[in-house]
């Protein structure tokens, strides 16, 4: 069954570059209208080594393709060096923020609610929230959520 | 045979990337909330906008909207769905024809969708402004009816 003629070839062709390139945009769920107050949100621990919470608020974070969710972090807290695969927006919705590269740019830029990150994937880098109340931010990322920590040496 | 229909779906593929091979490479950004590019959405009504990525009249874009206390858009719709949070106040979002969102409660780090042309109306309620977050994945034009 594989094509033989330029037109089926041609076809065959368009069919496996939409495969290749359109994925993420495939796997997006339907919107529909939804109204969540915050109270209503359903937080989960991110993982058991932890503290902060998550709320995935549309898409699937463990499959590449697109996701907005929100992320809580408590007072105090310091992600420590890190990285994601993937590119992200950050906003912060609540609290103090603070978005550190590896070279140490930000430490001194207080994020208060309403600001924006970007932040590329791949590049390492340190979260923390040091306001006195917990931290929400969210994001909206291009592939499936990961954490990367520095190599051991 | 099969090497051939490869290269032709590869070059397809790569035919269909011209805007994105033309993107500059992601860069860390860093926008405060004093640096906020915000602009009048129009001259008539006292409602600012601040894109922090993408064209949202020509597809993806994350932008804020901030609007005074009391504000009342009247019922409205938009080309394109979108998700929301809010970021600051307490904001009213409704659906006049479905109920849905009455008497919902939107304070910071609540979220709504809402369906493109489906006229719907937003109110800050609080007596300080309020401040939102739109995400819109297809071109964006807000239409109000004739």
């Amino acid at each position: 069954m594989s094509p033989n003629s330029p037109s089926e070839r041609l076809i065959a062709g368009a069919v496996l570059a939409l495969t290749l390139v359109a994925p993420a945009s495939a796997a997006d769920p339907e919107p529909r209208n939804i109204s969540r107050p915050a109270a209503d949100h359903a937080w989960r621990k991110q993982s058991p080594e932890l503290s902060t919470q998550l709320t995935v608020l549309w898409g699937d974070r463990d499959k590449d393709g697109t996701f907005g969710q929100l992320v809580k972090m408590p007072p105090g807290f310091d992600s420590g060096l890190h990285a994601h695969s993937g590119d992200y927006h950050g906003v912060l919705v609540s609290g103090t923020w603070a978005h550190v590269d590896a070279s140490g740019k930000g430490a001194d830029v207080p994020l208060g609610p309403g600001s924006y990150v970007r932040q590329p994937g791949g590049e390492m880098h340190i979260d923390r929230c040091v306001s006195q109340e917990p931290c929400v931010l969210f994001t909206f990322q291009y592939a499936r959520a990961d954490v990367i920590w520095p190599a051991k040496t | 045979m099969r090497a051939r229909l490869i290269v032709a779906a590869l070059a397809l593929g790569l035919a269909a990337l011209p805007a994105m091979a033309a993107d500059p490479p992601v860069q860390n950004r860093y926008v405060p909330t004093d640096k906020t590019p915000w602009y009048k959405e129009a001259p008539n009504i006292p409602v600012e906008l601040a894109p922090l990525w993408g064209d949202r009249a020509k597809g993806e874009a994350g932008t804020l909207l901030r609007a005074p206390a009391g504000f009342q858009s009247g019922p409205h719709s938009h080309t394109a769905d979108y998700w929301a949070l809010i970021v600051e106040g307490e904001w009213a979002h409704w659906v006049g024809s479905t109920g849905e969102g009455r008497g919902v409660r939107l304070l910071p780090g609540a979220h709504w969708t809402q369906v493109h042309t489906q006229l719907h109306e937003d109110a800050c309620v609080s007596k300080t402004p309020c401040v939102i977050f739109l995400f819109n994945r297809d071109p964006y034009v807000t239409e109000f009816p004739k």
